[in-house]
C-alpha cells in the first residue's frame, strides 16, 4: 500500500511531520513575551521605603540585576556573588569605604573590584543598553541597604560617579 | 400707364427688394457667421449656497496645505497582516538558506573535483558536476531574495536602514562588484566545465570560492554589528567603517558560518541524491545516487563535528562583548531556545549516526563491526537524554511545592553547563567513532602495527572520554572562575582524538585489503528518507538559531545605539518564533524542489512531436532518420 505512494508526496509529507514536530516541541516550552523595561516615574519626594520599594522594581525589570544576581540562594553553581546580607558586607569590604561608596562603586565602576572567586562581567549600568539615571541608581542603592542594613540615601544624596544629568539613551 | 412708367415702376420695386435683401443677407452675414475672435464669456455670479461654499473653502485649504507640507522621513511602515517584523523574518531567513547553500556547493563542488582531479576518477568530476547543476537557480533565487530583502528594510525600516547604510556605505561598492565577480566565475565554473584544463577548472571553482568567501565576510559585518556594535561613538556617530567590520562578533560568526553552510549545503545536497534515488528506475541510477547521498551526508557530518566548537567560541566572544546579551542568551528569555535546540541537535546526531549504520549493510559479508553499534546507540541516547534535560523544569503549583522548587532534586544536576558540555563532548566522540567503524567495514589492515594501532586508537578514544568526564563532575565542585574555563580543555582533547586518531587510521588502512565489495544502491529506502529528516532538521535549527541570534538583541535594531521603537520592539514568545520558522523552512523546501526538479530536467530526454518514433530526431517539418540528418 505504502509502496504505491509517489515519492515526492512521501517526501512532503516527511518535510511536513518533521517541522510540525519541532513546532510542537516549540509551543510544549513556558512561553514568555519580554517587553521593553518600563519606565518609574521617581519623585524628589520619596521616602526611603518607596525608594527601596522602587529599587526593587528596577532591579527586577530595567536593570536586569536578577538576571545574573540572586538573593538568598545558598548553595550551588554561582554566577555572580548573592546579593542576601550584601550591605553588611559592604560595610567592611574595602577600607575607608562606607556601603554606599562601597555599592555605589560597584554599580558605576563594576570592574574597580572583583569579590574574590568570581569574574569580571558585570556592565556598566548606567550606559546603554541598560541605562540607569542617577535617580534609579539611588533608588537601587536604598534597596540594597536593606539587605543585612537600613537605607540612609534619599533623592537628594549625592555620589561621586553621578553626571549631574540623566542618562538620555543614544538615538542616532 | 406708359410703358417708360411702367418700366421705373418696376425697377423701383426691384431696387427696394434688391436693398431688402442684401439688407437681410448683411444681417445674416453680419450677426450670425461673422468670424470673431475667441473669447472667454463673462463668468456668470456664482449662484451658491452656504454649504456648497463651505465644501469649496474645505478643498482650497487642503490644497493649500497639501502644497504647504513638509517632507518627514518615517520612521517606521507596517506590512499587512503579518506585520513589518515577521515580513523581514522570512524574507531574511529564506534569503540566508538559499546564500548559504550557494556559499557551501562550490566549496565541496572544488574538493571533490580536486580528488578526482589527482586520482584521476572520473566519477568524481562527474559528481562535482550534479552538484554545481543545483547552483545556477540558487543563485538567482539568493540574489532575488536579497533584492527582495532590500526594498522591504528601505520600505518598512527605513531610519534604521538609512543608519546602517551610513555606517556602511563604504562596503557597498564591494559588494556589489564582488557579486558581479560571483557571477562571472559561477557561470563561468558551470558552463565551462570540461572546456578548460582540469587546472584552469579549478582555479575558476577556487576563484568563486574566495569571492563567494569575501561576499558572506561583508554581509556578516553588517548583521554582527547590530549586535556588538563597534566604531561608533556613544551616540551613534560613526568613528570608523573599518572598526564597524571587525567588530566582536564578526569573525566567530563568518567562521561559524562558513563551517555551518558546508554542514548544510552538504545535508541539503544529500537529501537531493536522496529525492533523484528513490524516483530512479534502473539498479545504475541508484548505485550512483545512494554513493551522492553517501558523500552529501559524510561533507554534512564533516562540517557538524566542529561546528559546536565554533557555537562555543562565538557564544563566549558574545559574553565577552556584553555579559547581558550572553546572559540574556543562556539565562534569560532564550534559555528554553536552547531545549529545543537539543532536540534538533540530538536528532541530528542520532540521524547520521542511523544512516552510518545503515549504510554498513552495503557491504558485503558479515560486517564485525555491527555488534557495537548497540554500545554506541546507548551512548547517543544517553548523551541526549543529559542535553536535553532542562535546569528548572514546567510544572503546576502542586509539584512546584512537591520538589521544594522549580528544579528537579536531582535532574537539575543535569541541567547546567557542565553537564551539558559532557554530554555534547562524548556525542561527538561516539559519531566520530560511528564514522570510523563505517570507514573500516569490509577492511583488514595489512600493516605490521594493526593490533598496536587498533590499541592505541582504543585508549585515546577512552583517555579522551574519561577526561572529558572527569572534567564535567568536577566542575561542581569548583567555584565559577575556574569551572567557566574547564570547556577548554575539554574541547580540545576532543579535538586531538579526532585528529590523532584520523592520521593513525589514514596510515593503518593505506594498503588495506578489502574484504568485501560495497554493493552502492543495495541499502534500505528508509535510509533516503533519514538523509531528508537531516536536511530538514539542518535547515530548521539553522532558523531557530537565526532567530536567537537576532532575538538576543531584543528592543534595539543595534544594540547599546539604536532603540527598536516600532509596535515589534519586543521578544515574541518561542511558541511563535517555532511557528514562523517552520513556515519559512517548508516555504524554502518547497523552492528547493523547484530547484531539484529543474536540475532534474537535464537527466530528461529532449521533448519529441507525437508520432516520432525512437531512432529519429524532429526537422521543421517530417522526421530524418538518425545518421541522416547531416545529409538533409
Amino acid at each position: 500500500m505504502i509502496d504505491k505512494i509517489p515519492s515526492p508526496l512521501k517526501i512532503g509529507v516527511l518535510v511536513v511531520a518533521t517541522t510540525s514536530f519541532y513546532m510542537y516541541v516549540g509551543q510544549m516550552v513556558p512561553q514568555k513575551e519580554v517587553y521593553p523595561p518600563v519606565e518609574v516615574v521617581l519623585k524628589a519626594d520619596m521616602t526611603p521605603a518607596e525608594m527601596a520599594k522602587t529599587g526593587r522594581e528596577i532591579m527586577d525589570g530595567k536593570g536586569l540585576c536578577f538576571t545574573c544576581h540572586t538573593i538568598g540562594k545558598k548553595e550551588g553553581p554561582f554566577r555572580f556573588p548573592d546579593l542576601d546580607g550584601v550591605d553588611v558586607r559592604a560595610k567592611t569590604r574595602k577600607p575607608g569605604y562606607s556601603d554606599v561608596d562601597y555599592i555605589a562603586e560597584s554599580i558605576y565602576d563594576p570592574n574597580a573590584f572583583i569579590v574574590p572567586g568570581f569574574n569580571p562581567g558585570m556592565p556598566v549600568i548606567n550606559k546603554p543598553p541598560i541605562g540607569l539615571t542617577d535617580q534609579e541608581i539611588l533608588c537601587v542603592i536604598a534597596y540594597l541597604q536593606t539587605l543585612g542594613g537600613q537605607t540612609t540615601v534619599t533623592m537628594q544624596t549625592k555620589i561621586k560617579f553621578q553626571t549631574g544629568h540623566d542618562t538620555a539613551e543614544a538615538k542616532p | 400707364m406708359t410703358s417708360w412708367k411702367l418700366k421705373a415702376f418696376a425697377a423701383a420695386v426691384i431696387a427696394v427688394v434688391g436693398l431688402l435683401a442684401v439688407g437681410r443677407i448683411a444681417v445674416y452675414m453680419v450677426g450670425k457667421h461673422e468670424y470673431k475672435q475667441p473669447a472667454r464669456a463673462a463668468a456668470q455670479a456664482p449662484d451658491t449656497t452656504p454649504r456648497e461654499k463651505g465644501i469649496a473653502d474645505e478643498h482650497t485649504a487642503q490644497e493649500n496645505a497639501d502644497k504647504a507640507k513638509p517632507y518627514v522621513e518615517a520612521e517606521y511602515r507596517t506590512f499587512p497582516v503579518v506585520g513589518s517584523r515577521v515580513a523581514i523574518w522570512v524574507v531574511a531567513q529564506l534569503h540566508l538558506l538559499f546564500a548559504a547553500f550557494v556559499l557551501a556547493v562550490p566549496i565541496f563542488a572544488l574538493i571533490i573535483e580536486f580528488i578526482g582531479y589527482k586520482t584521476g576518477d572520473k566519477r568524481y568530476d562527474h559528481l562535482a558536476q550534479e552538484f554545481t547543476r543545483l547552483l545556477s537557480v540558487s543563485f538567482s533565487l539568493t540574489a532575488t531574495f536579497g533584492a527582495f530583502l532590500t526594498f522591504m528594510l528601505i520600505a518598512l525600516y527605513p531610519k534604521f536602514t538609512n543608519y546602517l547604510m551610513s555606517v556602511f556605505s563604504p562596503t557597498f561598492l564591494p559588494y556589489v562588484l564582488l557579486f558581479f565577480l560571483e557571477a562571472g566565475f559561477l557561470y563561468t565554473y558551470y558552463y565551462g566545465w570540461g572546456k578548460f584544463s582540469p587546472r584552469i577548472h579549478l582555479l575558476l571553482g577556487l576563484g568563486l570560492n574566495v569571492v563567494g568567501t569575501c561576499i558572506m565576510l561583508i554581509a556578516n559585518a553588517w548583521l554582527t554589528f547590530m549586535t556588538s556594535p563597534n566604531g561608533v561613538s556613544e551616540k551613534g556617530a560613526l568613528i570608523s567603517t573599518w572598526d564597524a567590520v571587525r567588530n566582536y562578533t564578526w569573525m566567530p560568526i563568518n567562521v561559524h558560518r562558513f563551517i555551518a553552510n558546508i554542514a548544510f549545503g552538504g545535508s541539503i545536497a544529500g537529501a537531493y541524491a536522496a529525492f533523484k534515488y528513490l524516483s530512479a528506475k534502473t539498479d545504475e541510477e541508484r548505485a550512483h545516487y545512494d554513493w551522492m547521498g553517501y558523500i552529501g551526508n559524510f561533507v554534512a557530518i564533516s562540517g557538524f563535528l566542529p561546528l559546536p566548537f565554533a557555537g562555543y567560541w562565538l557564544a563566549k566572544e558574545i559574553y565577552a562583548y556584553s555579559q547581558t546579551l550572553g546572559l540574556t542568551m543562556m539565562g534569560g528569555a532564550f534559555s528554553w531556545l536552547f531545549i529545543i535546540q537539543a532536540v534538533l541537535i540530538g536528532n541530528l546526531f542520532l540521524g547520521a549516526n542511523y544512516y552510518l549504520w545503515l549504510g554498513m549493510g552495503r557491504v558485503e559479508g558479515v560486517n564485525p563491526f555491527q555488534k557495537y553499534i548497540k554500545w554506541l546507540l546507548l551512548g547517543v541516547a544517553a548523551c541526549f537524554m543529559v542535553w536535553a534535560t532542562p535546569h528548572s523544569i514546567i510544572a503546576t503549583v502542586s509539584e512546584v511545592r512537591a520538589m521544594g522548587g522549580s528544579t528537579h532534586p536531582i535532574l537539575t544536576f543535569l541541567g547546567v553547563m557542565s553537564a551539558k558540555n559532557t554530554a555534547v563532548n562524548i556525542l561527538i566522540l561516539t559519531t566520530y567513532m560511528s564514522f570510523l567503524l563505517y570507514r573500516r567495514t569490509g577492511k583488514v589492515p595489512t600493516v605490521s602495527w594493526a593490533r598496536a594501532g587498533n590499541t592505541a586508537q582504543l585508549s585515546i578514544f577512552a583517555a579522551a572520554a574519561a577526561f572529558v568526564i572527569f572534567l564535567g563532575v568536577y566542575g561542581y565542585f569548583v567555584e565559577a572562575t575556574v569551572r567557566i574555563k574547564l570547556s577548554v580543555p575539554q574541547v580540545s582533547s576532543v579535538l586531538f582524538t579526532m585528529i590523532s586518531v584520523t592520521i593513525i587510521d589514514v596510515f593503518m588502512y593505506r594498503k588495506a585489503q578489502n574484504t568485501g565489495v560495497v554493493h552502492w544502491g543495495k541499502i534500505p529506502v528508509i535510509s533516503q528518507y533519514v538523509l531528508i529528516f537531516i536536511a530538514v532538521t539542518f535547515t530548521w535549527l539553522m532558523g531557530l538559531m537565526g532567530y536567537v541570534r537576532s532575538g538576543l538583541r531584543q528592543h534595539w535594531h543595534v544594540y547599546g545605539v539604536m532603540r527598536d521603537t516600532s509596535v515589534d520592539a519586543f521578544t515574541p514568545t518561542l511558541g511563535f518564533a517555532t511557528k514562523v520558522v517552520s513556515v519559512t523552512v517548508l516555504i524554502f523546501f518547497a523552492l528547493i524542489g523547484f530547484v531539484f526538479w529543474l536540475a532534474s530536467l537535464h537527466d530528461k530526454r529532449d521533448w519529441e512531436a507525437k508520432g516520432v518514433s525512437e531512432g529519429t530526431v524532429p526537422l521543421k517539418t517530417g522526421t530524418v532518420p538518425m545518421g541522416e540528418e547531416a545529409k538533409a
